[in-house]
C-alpha cells in the first residue's frame, strides 16, 4: 500500500507554510508575508530508515479560484462526475499560466492526496473562500480544515461554522505555538480521515515519539560534555624565569572566561541542531563568572617533567645509592641507607627544581614559570550552567519550527525551572566532584548523561502542566 | 594422582625384565594424570592468558572508542532508527512577487468617484459619502459590488458600468486589506483600467477590521503587502490609501 499523502492547501498567506514547517519540523520552509511565496509543490516525506510513512505537500495558494470555479460550473454534469470535471480542468490548463497555481495544487489531490485546508482564524470569514472550498469538495478526497489563528483577534467560531459545511473534520491548530504533543495529536487526526491511513499514521506517531526521546538523550549528552569540559577547563601560559605573573592575570582570566562562554554558546548551537532548529536568532545574557581564585602560578621544567616527576626521580636515585651501601653492610643497616638516600635525593630534586628555572643550556631555558587560569572552583558554576542549559533545551524542544521570533534567554532561569530533587542533586554532585578531581575523562559524560536525561524529561512533564508563553514557561 | 603401585611398576620401564614393560595395560593407567597435566600446565595457563588478553583488549578498545570523536553518534545511529520529516528538495529562490514596479502614490485626489466594493465588505453608499466627504473636493456618487463569491459576470458588468458612467472622474476600489491581493483582483484592476482608459483616477482604499464586524484602519503589514503588489501594476494614475488615514 502506498503511504498516505496530504496536500496542505488554501488561500495564499494564510499559514499553510507555517503548518508544514511545524508538522515537518523543518525551519527551511519559507514563511513570508508576501502572498504567493510558495509557487510550486514541495514534498515533506516522513521516513523511518528510508521507509516513507506519510508525505506532506506544501502547495501554492488559490489565486483565481472564482474563475476556475466558473469554468468547472460551466462543464458540470452530474455529482458523480465532479471529480472528472476537476481533472479535465487541470488537464486543459496545466500548460497555461492563467491557472498555474490552481493546477499545481490540485494535481496531488487528484492523485489521491488527503486535503488539509488551512485558514487564518484571526481574521473574519469572507465569502471569497467559498469557490475554492467548492472546488475542493468536488475532488471528493478525504479532507480536514485547520483553523490557524495567526494574529490575536478571534474569529474561530465563525470560521468553524462556515468550514463545517464543507469539511468532515474542522480543528484549530496554532502552528506557531504548537508543541510536539499537539503535532502528534494532529497526525493521529489525519489517520481518522480514511481507514487505511490510520495504521501508517499511528506508526509515524510512535516513531516520532521515540525520536523525540532519542533527541532528549542526545541533548543530555551534549550538555553533559559541556559541563565536563567547563568544569575541568584550564589554560596555561608559560613564561621565562622571572616574569611578573600578576601583570598577566587580567588577560589570562579574561581569556578563560571567554572560553567558558564559547563552550556554552557551542552547546546551545548543538542542542538546537539536535532538535533541527538551524535558523534561530538567540539572545542570551552572558555567563557571569565572578570568581576570585581562578589564577595560579606553577613551575614548568624542560623535557616535560613536572616538579613532582623530578622529586620522584631524585628519590629513586637516592634510594638506589643507599641500597648499594646497605648491600655492602650485608643488610645490617635494615635498609636505612635506601631510606636516607631516598630522602636526600627527593630533597635535592625539590631544591634543584627551583634553580633549574634559571639555568640555560645552549641558550635554552631548562624551565620557567607558568601562569594558570582555572579550573573553576566555584561550587555553583555547574548548577548555573546546567540551569541555563535546561531552560534553553526546554524552550528548543517545545519550539515550533514555524516560529520566527528571536529566542530570549535569561541570565539565571532557576526561578522558572522546577528545583532539582535532593537525590538528583546528590548524584550530580558526585559526578562534578569526580570531574574536578580527574579532569575531562570521557566516562564522566557517560555517568552524567542519564542523570541529565531524567532531569530533562521531568522538565518537559512540568512544562506541560504549566501555562505556555512563547514556547517556554 | 597415579597410585604408588602404578608408579613403582612403571618406574624402570626400559630396564630389561621390568614388569611394566611386559604389561601394556599398566601403562594405560597413566592417562588421567597425563590429561590432567596437559590441562593444568598446558591448556589452563594458555586459556587464562587468553581470557585476560581478551578482557584487557576489550577494555582498551572501549577506552579508545569512548574517547574517539563521533563514536557516540555512530552508536546512537546503530541503536535508533533515522527519522526524517523534512523536505527532500531545496526551497526555490525568491519569487517574482518580491520585485516591485513604479512607486505607488498615496492619498485621494479631488474629484467625483464611483465606489466598487471588492470582496463583500459591509459598507453602504451613505457611509462612503459621509466618510469621503471629509476629503476636500471629493465626492462619492455611486456604489457597486465585485469579487467575493459573486459570479465573474458580476465583475464584468461592474467594470462596464463604472467605465461608462458619465460625470465620474475616477473609481475607488474598497478592499479587505487583511486578505492578500490575489491575481484575481489584479485581473479585475487591469480590466477596469482598460475600460477606463489611461489617466483616469483609480484609488485603492485598504480596509482593516475593528471589533464586532466594524471596519477600521488596516494593519501596517497588510498595507505594505498591498502596496507592493499594486506597484506591480505599473499604473501612473493609480493611488492607494488606508481607511482612517488623515484627510
Amino acid at each position: 500500500m502506498d503511504a498516505p499523502v496530504f496536500a496542505v492547501v488554501g488561500h495564499p498567506n494564510k499559514g499553510k507554510s507555517s503548518i508544514v514547517a511545524t508538522l515537518a519540523a523543518d525551519d527551511s520552509v519559507r514563511i513570508g508575508p508576501e502572498p504567493g511565496t510558495t509557487r510550486h509543490c514541495r514534498e515533506y516525506p516522513m521516513t523511518v530508515d528510508h521507509r516513507v510513512l506519510y508525505t506532506l505537500v506544501d502547495t501554492p495558494g488559490f489565486q483565481r479560484s472564482r474563475r476556475a470555479w466558473a469554468w468547472m460550473r460551466q462543464h458540470e454534469t452530474t455529482a458523480d462526475r465532479h471529480v472528472d470535471v476537476v481533472r479535465t480542468f487541470v488537464e486543459v490548463h496545466r500548460r497555461q499560466s492563467l491557472f498555474s497555481d490552481e493546477c499545481e495544487l490540485l494535481e496531488p489531490i487528484l492523485n489521491g492526496a488527503g486535503i488539509l485546508y488551512v485558514v487564518d482564524g484571526s481574521v473574519p470569514y469572507g465569502e471569497e473562500y467559498e469557490p475554492e472550498m467548492e472546488i475542493l469538495r468536488w475532488t471528493g478526497q478525504p479532507s480536514m480544515a485547520l483553523i490557524n489563528p495567526i494574529g490575536s483577534a478571534d474569529y474561530v467560531e465563525s470560521w468553524r461554522r462556515a468550514l463545517g459545511q464543507y469539511f468532515r473534520v474542522v480543528r484549530v491548530f496554532n502552528a506557531v505555538m504548537a508543541e510536539f504533543s499537539k503535532r502528534t495529536e494532529l497526525l493521529r487526526g489525519f489517520g481518522q480521515l480514511k481507514e487505511e491511513w490510520r495504521e501508517p499514521l499511528e506508526q509515524a506517531v510512535i516513531c516520532l515519539e521515540q525520536d523525540q526521546a532519542a533527541k532528549r538523550l542526545r541533548a543530555a549528552r551534549v550538555v553533559a560534555e559541556t559541563l565536563v569540559v567547563m568544569l575541568s577547563h584550564r589554560i596555561e601560559t608559560r613564561t621565562g624565569a622571572e616574569p611578573n605573573l600578576e601583570l598577566m592575570r587580567p588577560e589570562l582570566e579574561g581569556r578563560f572566561r571567554d572560553e567558558l562562554r564559547r563552550f556554552e554558546s557551542r552547546c546551545r548551537d548543538r542542542v538546537e541542531s539536535v532538535y533541527e532548529h538551524r535558523r534561530i536568532a538567540r539572545r542570551e545574557t552572558v555567563l557571569d563568572l565572578a570568581e576570585a581564585d581562578l589564577f595560579a602560578e606553577r613551575t614548568w621544567l624542560a623535557f616535560g617533567l613536572s616538579r613532582r616527576d623530578l622529586v620522584a626521580t631524585g628519590a629513586l636515585g637516592g634510594a638506589a645509592t643507599g641500597a648499594f651501601v646497605d648491600v655492602h653492610l650485608g643488610g645490617a643497616s635494615l635498609f636505612a641507607g635506601a631510606a636516607i638516600g631516598a630522602g636526600i635525593g627527593a630533597s635535592l630534586a625539590w631544591w634543584t627544581a627551583g634553580r633549574l628555572v634559571s639555568i640555560r643550556v645552549m641558550n635554552l631555558p631548562l624551565g620557567g614559570k607558568a601562569a594558570v587560569a582555572g579550573p573553576s572552583k566555584n561550587p555553583n558554576l555547574p548548577y548555573v550552567v546546567l540551569n541555563r542549559a535546561r531552560y534553553h533545551r526546554l524552550r528548543i524542544a517545545r519550539r515550533s519550527h514555524a516560529m520566527q521570533e528571536e529566542l530570549a534567554l535569561p541570565a539565571d532561569p532557576h526561578e522558572v525551572l522546577e528545583p532539582l530533587a535532593t537525590s538528583t542533586r546528590r548524584e550530580l554532585e558526585a559526578v562534578f566532584r569526580k570531574v574536578r578531581r580527574g579532569g575531562d575523562d570521557p566516562s564522566r559524560v557517560g555517568e552524567l548523561s542519564p542523570v541529565l536525561e531524567r532531569i530533562f524529561a521531568a522538565d518537559e512533564t512540568a512544562a506541560l502542566s504549566a501555562p505556555k508563553t512563547d514556547g517556554g514557561k | 594422582v597415579p597410585s604408588r603401585t602404578l608408579i613403582e611398576s612403571t618406574l624402570y620401564y626400559r630396564q630389561v625384565g621390568a614388569r611394566a614393560g611386559l604389561n601394556p595395560e599398566q601403562w594405560g593407567g597413566w592417562w588421567p594424570f597425563l590429561v590432567a597435566s596437559l590441562v593444568v600446565y598446558g591448556l589452563g595457563p594458555r586459556m587464562i592468558l587468553l581470557a585476560l588478553g581478551c578482557w584487557k583488549l576489550r577494555g582498551a578498545a572501549i577506552g579508545v572508542m569512548a574517547g574517539a570523536e563521533g563514536v557516540e553518534e555512530v552508536v546512537d545511529r546503530l541503536r535508533t532508527e533515522v527519522v526524517s520529516t523534512q523536505a527532500i528538495q531545496a526551497e526555490e529562490g525568491v519569487t517574482e512577487n518580491a520585485v516591485g514596479g513604479k512607486l505607488l502614490r498615496s492619498g485621494l485626489p479631488a474629484g467625483s468617484y464611483w465606489a466598487v466594493n471588492w470582496g463583500g465588505v459591509e459598507l453602504t453608499l451613505d457611509r462612503l459619502k459621509e466618510y469621503f466627504g471629509r476629503y476636500s473636493g471629493c465626492e462619492v456618487i455611486g456604489l457597486d459590488l465585485a469579487g467575493g463569491a459573486g459570479v465573474l459576470d458580476g465583475d464584468a458588468s461592474t467594470i462596464q458600468k463604472v467605465g461608462d458612467e458619465p460625470g465620474v472622474d475616477g473609481v475607488i476600489v474598497m478592499v479587505k486589506a487583511w486578505e492578500p491581493p490575489m491575481l484575481e483582483f489584479l485581473d479585475f484592476m487591469s480590466e477596469l483600467r482598460a475600460k477606463m482608459g489611461a489617466g483616469r483616477k483609480l484609488v485603492v482604499v485598504m480596509l482593516g477590521f475593528g471589533g464586532e464586524g466594524e471596519i477600521g484602519p488596516p494593519r501596517v503589514g497588510d498595507v505594505v503587502q498591498w502596496r507592493r503588489r499594486l506597484e506591480r501594476l505599473d499604473d501612473d494614475a493609480l493611488t492607494a490609501m488606508s481607511w482612517g488615514e488623515d484627510s
